[in-house]
């Protein structure tokens, strides 16, 4: 998955150099030919005007040298003309066919562009010469055919040229990509090699100051304050076992040493046992805590466990209390599926459930535990009971450490808080799951989901 | 019958000598593993109650050390840690038995009996108590003459009071001994709670003199005598 989101990545620079790339050539391809364009109309230009005051200067002081010009001169293509009667004109301008194109009126004396019958291309400027009380249209063009020809060739090579040097980039950033995100898809390996389980180890960091070795250097903090909490957390379980239990054992054994002096009255007794029972429960919670710490970091004592006859214990062992109320408990027992499991912790899941069922539903009530194979594959366990429901806002909740629906109803039912979180904590730290829904029936049902059990060697 | 107790908790220590001499054992205290190692060369005793955990030498040192030189006594380890191999740990270390912190009172009596006890022949075919009486091998159970109708639960339940009688048995040890479980829990505790409601209503229900009670706090006893403190022994 990750992997994947970094060639993507890869791609992504890849693209976005590419895209900047081609915006580049394109404006300098473009610049290029506008500059030559430019520069070589104003070639034809400077050519035209020169030829102006060439024509010019021998219509003004050698009228007779002009026919000498319109024969072999070196101006090739002019005409002279004297209001509507045609002066002179020079041999290659009628060759060229300019004649027919060019008329008289409408030349104006900035260069124009002009196409001959034989798609010649032809630039074309005129200017008046007043000379002699009589005004003389001087007409040159020069062939602009050759220019463009340049032009279109250069036009040529820059788009033959454009798209190989963009697929060159592109294979190029690629490649600059790959080797500039390489560090990080080895960081990516390693990151995920360290674990919870294997905590110890570190990214690779090399002298050379660049990000990815700042990267690293953030990351391996970061493992190392990891690795620290996880020590303490498991410091703390067995500190806080042997903290709590200190005290509490002191408690304990002074209480009910004083319960055996002869002298004790009635009252004291009374007094002594009410505290005793509190610091029962107490024990119970921290015990219960402690269960919870051993199912949160998977400690498991494992071992083979057969989950149907787990179930029919904790409904043989729970059925007392069901008779007391005059209560069923069915047992649907449609199939096998055998764990390696703590049966400890897995009997504590099961055995949380059940008695809650019982607990809620009303007298006379039955409480349904079904344990079947779906056709996925997977194993459930599902308690239902006739109880009155949980509502939907607090179905998320029921599972969270010390949480209570309704505090007083609950806790005059006995309880340390933890059932529904050490049920689920127990059933995750076994790879399933457990969800609270409504019972079509009325009441409540809780789901524990066991993935499909691995093909048995 | 004379009893070291180290330890090294000072409330802890105290609350066990007042309420082992209560119950007519003389307990003699020690603070540290030395101390514990000097009092045993000194002086001789019937039992060894060691803490694990002890400031200098640990506990399991001077088990260790205590067993080499060739003490046979019988050693009860208390422990606040309760994992597999830490009780693994501590039998191989020569404990004869072991109790998790915070253990019940009565629980710690009836373990100590067990180790003093061991060894001596005992006559379990018949328990009595008053007029009650189980037969182990039919497993009948009979009150006044009269045939009591129990339950194999119930009929354990009552046999394990009866075996301890006079002596309170704690809801820990019904746990362990009866319903072999070694967590406790409030579904549980409700459990042992309802057989005990059971049993007493058809153990005492019919008749005046009642001998299953009710120590609030604590446990509960089997015993023929009315006055409200266990008999000492």
């Amino acid at each position: 998955m990750k992997l994947r989101r970094l060639s993507n990545l890869r791609l992504k620079f890849t693209l976005l150099y590419g895209v900047a790339l081609i915006v580049i050539v394109l404006l300098f391809s473009i610049g290029i030919y506008t500059f030559v364009q430019r520069l070589l109309i104003s070639q034809i230009d400077n050519h035209l005007r020169r030829d102006l005051a060439t024509v010019s200067e021998y219509l003004r002081n050698d009228p007779a040298g002009l026919q000498k010009l319109a024969n072999f001169g070196a101006v090739h293509l002019f005409r002279i003309r004297d209001g509507n009667r045609t002066l002179i004109t020079s041999q290659e301008w009628v060759i060229a066919g300019l004649d027919t194109q060019v008329s008289g009126g409408d030349l104006a004396p900035s260069p124009i562009l002009l196409t001959t019958k034989n798609k010649q291309l032809y630039r074309v400027q005129s200017s008046l010469l007043p000379l002699q009380d009589k005004l003389y249209q001087i007409v040159v063009a020069h062939e602009q055919s050759n220019y463009q020809r340049t032009l279109n060739t250069l036009a040529l090579i820059i788009l033959l040229i454009l798209p190989v040097s963009v697929a060159l980039s592109l294979v190029v950033g690629y490649l600059i990509a790959g080797r500039v995100l390489a560090p990080v898809a080895a960081i990516t390996a390693k990151a995920r090699e360290i674990n919870a389980e294997n905590l110890a180890a570190r990214l690779p960091v090399t002298d050379e100051d660049n990000e990815f070795n700042n990267l690293a250097q953030v990351f391996n903090q970061t493992f190392s304050r990891l690795e620290d909490s996880f020590e303490r957390l498991r410091h703390f379980t067995s500190d806080a076992s042997h903290e709590l239990r200190t005290p509490l054992t002191a408690i304990r054994s002074i209480g009910e040493a004083a319960l055996q002096q002869q002298r004790i009255t009635p009252e004291s007794a009374e007094t002594i046992g009410s505290m005793l029972e509190e610091t029962d429960r107490l024990v119970q919670t921290v015990e219960s805590l402690l269960l919870l710490s051993r199912a949160d970091s998977h400690a498991l004592l494992k071992e083979p466990v057969e989950v149907g006859d787990l179930l029919a214990d904790v409904v043989e062992f729970l059925s007392v209390l069901a008779e007391e109320k005059q209560q069923q408990i069915l047992f649907e027992r449609q199939t096998t599926l055998q764990l390696e499991a703590d049966s400890c912790m897995l009997r504590r899941a099961f055995l949380n459930l059940v008695d809650n069922a019982v607990k809620y539903s009303p007298e006379r009530a039955t409480v349904t535990v079904r344990f079947f194979r779906q056709q996925d594959g997977t194993t459930l366990v599902e308690v239902a009971d006739q109880g009155p429901g949980i509502p939907d806002q607090d179905k998320l909740r029921v599972f969270d450490r010390f949480y209570r629906i309704d505090n007083g109803r609950c806790r005059e039912k006995g309880g340390t808080g933890l059932g529904l979180a050490i049920t689920r904590a127990s059933v995750e730290a076994h790879g399933g799951e457990v969800s609270v829904h409504d019972n079509p029936d009325g009441g409540t049902l809780f789901r524990v989901r066991f993935a499909p059990v691995q093909a048995e060697p | 019958m004379r009893v070291l107790v180290v330890e090294d908790e000072r409330k802890i220590a105290d609350a066990l000598k007042l309420g082992l001499e209560a119950e007519g054992y003389q307990v003699v205290l020690a603070a540290t593993g030395e101390e514990g190692f000097f009092c045993l060369n000194s002086e001789s005793f019937d039992l060894l109650l060691l803490d694990r955990m002890l400031p200098g030498r640990d506990g399991l040192e001077i088990l260790k050390t205590m067993r080499a030189k060739g003490f046979t006594l019988p050693v009860l380890v208390l422990t606040g840690r309760d994992t597999v191999e830490d009780r693994v740990v501590g039998l191989d270390s020569g404990a004869d038995d072991y109790l998790v912190k915070p253990f019940a009172f009565p629980e710690l009596l009836a373990r100590m009996r067990l180790l003093l006890r061991r060894g001596k022949p005992e006559n379990t075919m018949r328990l009595t108590l008053a007029d009650l009486e189980l037969n182990l091998s039919t497993r009948q159970a009979l009150r006044s003459d009269q045939h009591l109708d129990l339950t194999s639960r119930e009929f354990e339940l009552l046999e394990y009071l009866l075996r301890h009688q006079g002596h309170v048995v704690s809801r820990e040890m019904l746990a362990h001994d009866v319903w072999k479980v070694r967590e406790r829990s409030t579904p549980l505790d409700n459990v042992i709670d309802v057989n005990i409601a059971r049993l007493r209503r058809k153990v005492d229900g019919p008749f005046p003199h009642k001998l299953i009670r009710t120590i609030r706090g604590v446990g509960f006893m089997a015993t023929a005598h009315d006055d409200e403190t266990a008999p000492t022994e």
